[in-house]
């Protein structure tokens, strides 16, 4: 059997279920479901080989259809009761496959929504007149609103207080070492190419890298990769090997 | 009375925060009905002209001028579109469940789903697609969600009525489902 899809395709067990049962051309209103837990153990174990990660949800799912099955197939009293119960269990999730297929499907129609709403584009509102937005037009406000109406306005005042005062970015340390710095600049004086010290640290973009390169140039000058040499005020240096 | 071009005005200046319905009767010292009609006749305005790259909608109750779908390829040529204003399925998913079952518990939620949807919850919430409508009177009083006005706007909807019916096969009670 081959399966060419995987479990992160599936938001769901339910959706992995109506995968399957759609595959397999099964009907939702006539479902056999020993014929379904065979599937979806198929798939999960398959899954399993890939060493997907299949999250708990999906396993719960496969465990209440393994009861069901060891429940079908055991030899045992044909009471009522047990017919019942099984019955019961059948319904609990055709009911449950079809309510969640209802809301796939109207996820789907609310996709396209959202695709053609992103094709509607509008121009930001100036944080200046954001500003000066009257908030309240104080003879028309109706006061049997609700605390939620509040939290709401709170969280439009929060909103525009965001835009007026834009985070304050933190710039991440990035730790520079020597040893790199070595074999980044061995590359760059392949070939003897000579480059003046004061060039090599202009380039670097901050001071921290400034301060790795000179120690990497030390250090190469003391290992006797580059070769050193003076004039006219500048320091000129040169690939050794 | 009927003044166009200072609506026009009004919405450009306003930009995505548009404007409501009721900022406009006040504005324009109208009763609700000939507001409605004002805004209309207004939509339509944009919507027959020919000449115009714009649309007026409104969608959760707010008025934009937004630009014409059908210019979206000449000016996507000139973005760079974020993968990251895409949904995924889980996330369409779960809000189509809080938006018809609304106000609904994160429980109530994840017995539809079948699986566990507390990130999910947070995440729309932190998209502010959806938001805490207070809590329920169960043991554990759990949070109640909601959709909020910008899930209206993302989705292209006035209100909740205009959410895609949904087709409800009811299983009869003497339905034989499995023979």
């Amino acid at each position: 059997m081959a399966f060419e899809v995987t479990i992160e395709q599936f938001s769901g067990p339910l959706d992995l279920m109506l995968y399957l049962i759609k595959d397999k051309k099964l009907d939702l209103f006539d479902l056999n479901i020993l014929e379904l837990a065979n599937q979806y153990a198929d798939f999960l174990n398959h899954a399993k080989e890939q060493k997907l990660e299949i999250a708990a949800e999906y396993i719960a799912e496969l465990a209440g259809l393994i009861e069901y099955k060891s429940k079908k197939l055991l030899p045992r009293d044909k009471s009522e009761l047990d017919v019942k119960e099984l019955e019961d269990q059948e319904t609990d999730l055709v009911k449950r496959l079809l309510e969640y297929q209802r809301y796939k499907e109207v996820s789907m129609e609310l996709a396209v929504r959202y695709q053609e709403r992103l094709q509607q584009h509008t121009k930001p509102i100036s944080v200046q007149l954001l500003k000066d937005i009257k908030t309240s037009l104080k003879d028309s406000i109706s006061y049997d609103q609700t605390p939620y109406d509040l939290m709401n306005a709170m969280v439009k005042v929060m909103q525009r207080f965001k835009l007026a005062n834009p985070h304050e970015v933190s710039i991440e340390r990035v730790e520079y070492s020597v040893d790199d710095r070595i074999i980044s600049l061995r590359m760059e004086f392949l070939n003897k190419k000579v480059m003046t010290l004061d060039d090599l640290l202009e380039k670097s973009p901050n001071v921290s890298f400034m301060i790795v390169t000179f120690l990497a140039v030390l250090d190469m000058l003391r290992m006797g990769d580059l070769l050193l040499s003076t004039q006219n005020d500048a320091i000129y240096l040169k690939g050794a090997v | 009375m009927e003044d166009f071009g200072t609506l026009e005005a009004i919405l450009f200046a306003f930009g995505d925060e548009g404007i409501t319905k009721f900022q406009l009767q006040t504005v324009f010292n109208l009763d609700e009905g000939s507001c409605n009609t004002f805004v209309e006749d207004f939509k339509n305005h944009y919507k027959e002209s020919a000449t115009s790259g714009l649309d007026v909608v409104e969608y959760g109750g707010v008025l934009k001028l937004v630009t014409k779908q059908k210019h979206h390829e000449i000016i996507g040529e000139l973005l760079e579109f974020n993968r990251t204003r895409q949904l995924s399925q889980a996330a369409l998913e779960t809000l189509a469940i809080i938006a018809y079952k609304q106000p609904i518990t994160r429980v109530e939620i994840e017995e539809i789903r079948g699986v566990n949807s507390d990130m999910m919850c947070r995440r729309l919430e932190a998209l502010d697609l959806i938001c805490e409508a207070g809590r329920n009177d169960t043991p554990g009083r759990p949070i109640l969600y909601e959709v909020t006005s910008s899930f209206f706007d993302v989705f292209k909807l006035t209100s909740l009525d205009e959410l895609p019916e949904i087709k409800v096969e009811m299983i009869g009670e003497n339905h034989e489902l499995f023979k």
